[in-house]
């Protein structure tokens, strides 16, 4: 899986792409708790290009957005396609998480 | 003889060497009438022999030059009086002499060589003696850095590992590891050695570093620096045999480590897997009119997944999970889960509806789940025999499918996420009449997500569909049938996920008794009920 981070207002933005699983999770994980802090505590995850996911990298998910709220910001997730998104609706995941259609929406959430 | 000392440490050994020779050369001339004999270089007398003479009136020198690996001599003469002869007889002694130190210098490289490959084979022999009882990888580099300066005499000596990256130096962090990793680069690329003068690179006083070969890559880089007379041909030679021996035990060792590795994951795995097995219920439980089959198929890493229940007269509360993650952390998991789980449901069974037991449990667990970055999916179902009626609740667990006769086979979906993701089960109570034929089946994403050659998932459409075609069949039928489908799907690809699987079929009414005629004491699982 390819993961860019670049910045956007003092909202980090990240782009994935690829299979997001068990073997990638713990990249993510450790992702997060490096830069993840009262500093920067807002993240936009892009998954257009993400075409599995599983559940280990769900919690890794899971895990980023409770860091985010912790220190009072909040995680997005943009731009899910069909399989993302029926995961993430299967497991109502998306009860949980601020899911947007467009990285636009999901800058402009954050931001406010 | 008396020698002029030029520094010329060479020519000195190749004149000692043959001074019983060059002395008889003297004495003959002196017989002649000579005062004196002797070799010049470059017009100054190296070595001479003389005798008191009261007169000296002219110097013969060789035309003929005597070369040797370090300049050029002549012979010369002194006497009184010179006679024709002496000068062709002088060529012929020039001639001579050249001859010994020729000889005598093949001689002494010949010894050189052997005397270094002796040394050679001493250093090698102490390397693998104290290399012979180490078997680590970081415990070989550590003995190869302190055994490279001392054999090479360096002030310092560095060892890097190029995969998994790891870099040893002795003195321990006696140059920064960033000039250390550049010449590594250096001679990776190169795939041959490097070569540093004193003066050449900051921080050291020459340098020398070899490539170390494993399986015909270079897999790590020895180095020796700091020694004030530098590094020769024969330090290369030494090194490279040196890196030959190292190559040589790392691999051996990282072959060893990749077993015990190996071997650990194993072990865990079994743990893991026993682990998991242990919670499990280990027969299936009855139930007055209902026909029910689990079971678990396990992925070699275990995967999280759970089952369990409490059957009581009264009910049939049964719940079926899944943790986020993996072996042996998954598993410990699973059964804390289930602990909370089976403690919620069991002590206020009577009360406690799923939707209860879901929340009540999410408030028991969530800071630990929270700790260790992980969730779980559970569907609790409830089933009350004596109106053959279903309660469940469902945190993210799927696939959850129905089965009804003369209806197509449809999903069931969660109302709300995994216990651990939310500080609040945000799970309600749904109710579902079960009616003779029925079939609900609680599974968990493992077989969904089965991948085929073409990485194609099962997928929940295939799945219902074998629902709806295999309804009619007993419950473990259609378990056997569900997971059949999917394993010949995958094709014999390793399994990534654990399978569960709890199929509960509705009896025709006639098969349901009552309660107090079916519950058996052996059907009361987990429940201290006295």
């Amino acid at each position: 899986m390819n993961m860019v981070v670049t910045q956007s207002d003092g909202i980090a933005l990240m782009l994935l792409e690829g299979r997001f699983d068990a073997y990638e999770a713990p990249r993510m994980s450790a992702w997060l708790d490096e830069n993840i802090h009262a500093e920067q505590c807002r993240l936009v995850i892009n998954v257009r290009m993400v075409t599995f996911i599983d559940s280990t990298a769900l919690a890794s998910l899971v895990k980023g957005m409770k860091r985010c709220r912790e220190h009072g910001g909040n995680l997005a997730i943009c731009e899910l396609d069909k399989p993302v998104r029926i995961i993430f609706e299967l497991t109502r995941l998306d009860k949980a998480f601020l899911i947007v259609d467009t990285q636009e929406e999901a800058l402009h959430a954050l931001s406010k | 003889m008396h020698f002029q000392s030029k520094g010329g440490t060479l020519l000195e050994r190749l004149l000692i060497a043959r001074r019983v020779e060059l002395s008889r050369l003297a004495e003959y001339w002196h017989t002649l009438g000579a005062s004196a004999f002797g070799i010049l270089e470059a017009d100054e007398v190296v070595a001479e022999w003389a005798w008191p003479a009261p007169v000296v009136t002219e110097r013969l020198v060789s035309r003929y030059t005597i070369s040797y690996p370090g300049g050029a001599l002549r012979l010369f003469v002194s006497s009184s009086s010179s006679s024709p002869e002496h000068q062709p007889r002088l060529e012929t002694d020039a001639v001579l002499v050249r001859e010994l130190l020729r000889l005598e210098y093949e001689l002494s490289v010949m010894t050189d060589e052997l005397v270094q490959k002796q040394d050679q084979m001493l250093a090698l022999y102490d390397l693998t003696r104290a290399l012979r009882s180490e078997v680590g990888v970081e415990g070989i580099m550590q003995i190869i850095v302190q055994e490279a300066s001392r054999i090479l005499q360096s002030g310092g000596s560095f060892c890097r590992l190029v995969s998994p990256d790891h870099l040893v130096q002795h003195p321990a962090g006696r140059l920064p590891a960033a000039h250390v990793r550049a010449w590594c680069e250096q001679v990776m690329t190169q795939r041959s050695r490097l070569l540093l003068e004193a003066g050449a690179a900051p921080d050291v006083e020459g340098l020398l570093s070899v490539p170390v070969w494993m399986e015909g890559e270079v897999r790590a880089i020895l180095g020796v620096f700091d020694r004030a007379d530098g590094f020769k041909s024969p330090d290369i030679r030494l090194l490279q045999a040196i890196a030959e021996l190292v190559g040589s035990k790392l691999e051996h060792a990282m072959m060893y480590e990749r077993t015990l590795a190996q071997e650990r994951i194993n072990t865990e795995m079994t743990l893991a897997r026993q682990l998991q097995g242990l919670l499990l219920p280990d027969k299936q439980p009855s139930v007055p009119g209902l026909d029910i089959f689990a079971a678990m198929y396990p992925a070699f890493q275990v995967g999280g997944d759970f089952y369990d229940w409490l059957n009581t007269p009264d009910s049939f509360t049964f719940m079926v999970g899944d943790v986020a993650g993996k072996g042996v952390a998954a598993a410990m998991m699973m059964a804390m889960i289930r602990s909370a789980l089976r403690s919620v449901a069991r002590f206020g069974f009577a009360l406690m509806t799923p939707e209860d037991i879901l929340e009540q449990t999410c408030e028991d667990v969530y800071d630990d789940f929270t700790r260790v970055s992980t969730f779980t999916t559970v569907f609790v179902g409830q089933y009350d025999p004596r109106h053959g009626r279903l309660v469940y609740a469902n945190a993210g667990q799927s696939p959850i499918m129905f089965g009804r006769p003369g209806e197509p086979a449809r999903l069931l979906e969660a109302d709300a996420p995994a216990l651990g993701v939310l500080p609040n089960s945000l799970s309600r109570n749904a109710s579902l009449p079960m009616q003779p034929g029925d079939v609900l089946v609680v599974a968990t994403d493992g077989l969904p997500e089965a991948e085929n050659a073409a990485e194609e998932r099962f997928g929940y459409d295939r799945l219902l569909a074998l629902v709806e075609q295999h309804r009619h069949l007993p419950a473990a039928d259609i378990a056997a049938q569900l997971y059949a489908a999917v394993s010949a799907f995958e094709d014999n690809r390793r399994q990534h996920d654990d399978r569960t699987l709890l199929v509960i079929k509705c009896l025709p009414h006639r098969r349901a008794a009552t309660v107090t005629e079916a519950a058996e004491p052996d059907d009361v699982e987990g429940m201290l009920l006295d």
